[in-house]
């Protein structure tokens, strides 16, 4: 035999390593052999040594895919395609298994497999012809952003309709663990929040020839490694939510390095993979436009079609209505309701500056924000207090339920978004649909959002603009009155047709007929570079 | 792309997208810019215009290889990190060893980032393979590199340009380079074998043909002396009516018309 020079394995190490002398990790580790044999199609024998001869000898001569199921199987871990790429190379040179032990002992990234121990007696489950649905993040937290309100939403209503497989990450490395019941619908602790790490007891599963679908966002590298590895070698289909791109086409307003390089290491992961439903026709045009990007790598990247969001909002109580009567609105006058985390890319300063150029005309209304701190929000904290020091009817709130938000709503004048960019636009979408009218940006997702009706649109680079804007609504009952009537008219979507259609298109592929989204496009005035490549 | 490497490069988008020309070095280059122009008008801009300005490529004639320690010399030049697969080389080097195939191995880079081409390199010099490793080589000796070498491998997974194989045709040297976005625009001009970046196997069986088909090596030497040649004037040229003189010409539309020209 050749001297080992590249690899960093035998097959003496393999055996040495399924014959460990702790019994109970030698039965794992035996149960592992198993389980990777039957996924092969190979009828397990019953020793240790014929285990690891029948393996030897089904994978003499791998594939990509079959190095990758073996990898993950075996330690417990879905492997990057690095990992799988190195266990290919030297399985060409020096066998299977000098490729596998190599891999069991390999350095992991950023240290996720430090904590060997746990990883020794995980029971390893192959999932095949599975729909698995990622819901780490959302099922992580408490907080509920757009993104999680998206994954929430619909992961509740496949949960009753299709009955999916729901998956998080276990707590200290890079493979999948099921959600129970009571964590997927956001009613129980999940996954490595409350306690010392639930979920590190449970079974591994490793998705063979399923379909994965991530409704939310990743940016863990070493999950992003694995993730990709899993697109690339599993032999799945996979699918993904894209919200927009503004970490990479904004970065200017994000608030630190690490969220653009977490994004660009999850798209460098969706690169592989097959489908990306956005969340609007403008959030299709930046996803199209970064897959076109790929080409310079080789890659082809995803199919990207639109599948817009709903216009939803509930309906506020009598109770409740009171409540944020008292709470929001001042002296009787009509309330300029602006929703959003005080960030740069939300404009709030063009809010404050139009409302100033609006009141120094005569103009009476309140101004009302309502959002969390996000960041760089000193200067608008600053402008806020100078504001209200010269008497001028501007308060800020956060910490608002969404009763409380969705009864603001319904006592404002109309609500101001001008946002700099957005994948959707929520708050435009809440307050139509509680009959509200918007002023917001004339392009991209609230562009979109307003040609359905209710709204009033602005150039948000231009605080004159906005102040022309506020004036008119507040001014103009008639106006106000067309506007309020279009938004109660508007025909969107509800969260039941949009969890069907995201269904339709992420898990079985369905794409709606090119006439239906050459309609839609129609519908967007000033559509410019819409037209699907 | 090293940790960290993304936000710097889109802050550096976020200027791009102010300006009005862009003269990209390749046409995968031009194909990238535009795709990042395409996404811009979910922010309601409209981006640069994206032209193409070919970087010059010389071609030249080598006196031929000269033998290293145990045979013909193997060359790659490029930093050390994962994009430029020195893995890839390093496995299809071994592969050719074990063989019996007789070659040297001569990989010149800057340090570049991750470990994982260092340690395989000292695992490889321990077992007496002859492979070496050089940082730091200034202009005369890189030439010289190129001049003795028998052809130069470079199957990196993304290139603007790949000034390498560029080098390796100025000094006359076949190269073994990828089949796609800039490097298989410059392999089309001819004495250059491409392969899958991503497919070890392929690289493996480039590089056997490339050390054993002598009749190969002079056909692709005869290829790179019949390249165009394209000089750093050209380029210069080029640049100017890509990038300034369009600009011109709108400037003086505007001191005859006082409204913005659209």
């Amino acid at each position: 035999m050749s001297p080992a020079t590249l690899t960093a394995g035998s097959a003496d190490g393999f055996l040495r390593w399924a014959n460990h002398r702790s019994e109970a990790i030698r039965r794992a580790r035996s149960a592992r052999l198993r389980v990777l044999l039957g996924a092969l199609a190979v009828p397990p024998a019953q020793t240790t040594e014929t285990l690891v001869a029948q393996l030897r000898e089904r994978l003499a001569n791998p594939s990509a895919d079959e190095l990758w199921l073996a990898l993950a199987v075996l330690t417990a871990t879905l492997p990057g395609p690095s990992a799988v790429e190195r266990a290919m190379r030297s399985c060409r040179l020096d066998g299977p298994l000098a490729a596998f032990d190599e891999a069991l002992h390999a350095r992991s990234l950023a240290g996720y497999l430090r904590h060997r121990r746990d990883l020794e007696l995980s029971e390893v489950v192959v999932l095949t012809g599975e729909v698995v649905v990622d819901l780490h993040n959302t099922a992580s937290t408490t907080i509920t952003t757009g993104i999680q309100r998206v994954a929430r939403e619909t992961a509740k209503r496949w949960q009753r309709t299709h009955a999916p497989v729901f998956v998080a990450w276990h707590p200290r490395r890079a493979a999948l663990v099921r959600l129970t019941q009571h964590e997927t619908a956001g009613e129980a602790p999940a996954i490595g929040v409350a306690t010392q790490s639930p979920g590190a007891d449970r079974a591994v599963l490793v998705p063979w020839r399923c379909t994965y679908v991530l409704p939310e966002l990743m940016a863990e590298l070493p999950r992003v490694a694995a993730l990709q590895g899993l697109f690339r070698y599993s032999g799945s289909t996979s699918a993904a939510i894209g919200y927009d791109c503004v970490p990479l086409m904004v970065p200017e307003t994000v608030a630190s390095d690490a969220v653009v390089n977490g994004f660009a290491a999850m798209l460098a992961g969706l690169s592989h993979a097959d489908r990306i439903a956005t969340i609007s026709e403008a959030a299709a045009v930046e996803y199209r436009g970064w897959r076109r990007m790929l080409a310079g790598a080789g890659l082809t990247g995803p199919h990207i079609a639109a599948v817009p969001l709903p216009v939803h909002a509930d309906r506020p109580t009598r109770t409740t209505l009171e409540q944020a009567r008292a709470r929001f609105l001042t002296d009787e006058l009509p309330m300029v309701l602006a929703v959003g985390s005080h960030e740069p890319r939300k404009n709030h300063l063009a809010v404050l500056h139009a409302a100033r150029l609006a009141w120094r005309d005569g103009v009476r209304f309140g101004l009302a924000f309502i959002g969390g701190a996000g960041w760089g929000a000193d200067t608008f904290r600053r402008e806020v207090e100078e504001l209200q020091g010269a008497g001028h009817p501007v308060e800020v709130h956060a910490d608002v339920a969404d009763d409380q938000l969705w009864a603001a709503y319904a006592l404002a004048r109309c609500t101001l978004f001008p946002s700099l960019d957005e994948g959707f636009g929520l708050p435009i979408a809440e307050s139509l649909a509680c009959g509200t009218p918007v002023i917001t940006s004339n392009y991209g997702s609230t562009l979109e959002l307003a040609a359905g009706g209710g709204a009033l649109l602005v150039d948000p680079r231009d605080d004159h603009d906005i102040a022309r804007a506020i004036e008119r609504l507040v001014t103009d009952d008639r106006l106000h009155a067309v506007l309020r009537k279009q938004a109660l008219v508007r025909h969107d979507r509800t969260w039941d047709q949009y969890a069907e259609a995201a269904w339709d298109y992420l898990v079985l592929g369905k794409v709606r007929p090119p006439d239906d989204v050459r309609r839609t496009l129609a519908a967007i005035p000033g559509r410019r570079g819409y037209e699907q490549s | 792309m090293p940790v960290g490497g993304a936000s710097r490069f889109a802050s550096y988008l976020g200027v791009v997208k102010h300006l009005r020309r862009v003269a990209a070095i390749s046409s995968s280059a031009a194909t990238e810019f535009q795709g990042f122009v395409d996404a811009l008008p979910a922010q309601g801009l409209t981006g640069p215009e994206i032209v193409e300005c070919q970087l010059p490529a010389g071609s030249g004639t080598t006196a031929g290889a000269r033998a290293g320690a145990t045979g013909p010399t193997v060359l790659v030049v490029g930093s050390f990190e994962p994009r430029k697969n020195h893995l890839a080389i390093l496995f299809a080097a071994e592969t050719l060893w074990r063989e019996g195939l007789r070659f040297d191995l001569v990989l010149i880079g800057g340090m570049g980032w991750g470990d994982a081409v260092p340690r395989l390199v000292s695992r490889l010099r321990r077992v007496g393979r002859p492979v070496i490793m050089r940082h730091r080589v200034d202009d005369a000796s890189l030439r010289e590199a190129y001049a003795s070498a028998r052809f130069t491998v470079f199957p990196s997974l993304h290139e603007g340009y790949g000034l390498p194989v560029v080098e390796s045709l100025a000094a006359g040297v076949p190269a073994i380079t990828s089949n796609f976005g800039s490097l298989a625009e410059i392999a089309s001009g001819g004495g250059i074998v491409t392969i899958d970046p991503r497919d070890d196997v392929a690289l493996t069986d480039a590089m056997r043909q490339l050390l054993i088909d002598d009749a190969l090596l002079a056909r692709l030497r005869a290829q790179i002396a019949g390249r165009p040649s394209r000089t750093w004037s050209d380029y210069a040229d080029d640049l100017w009516r890509g990038l300034v003189a369009p600009e011109r010409q709108v400037l003086a539309s505007d001191a005859r018309h006082p409204e913005p020209v659209p």
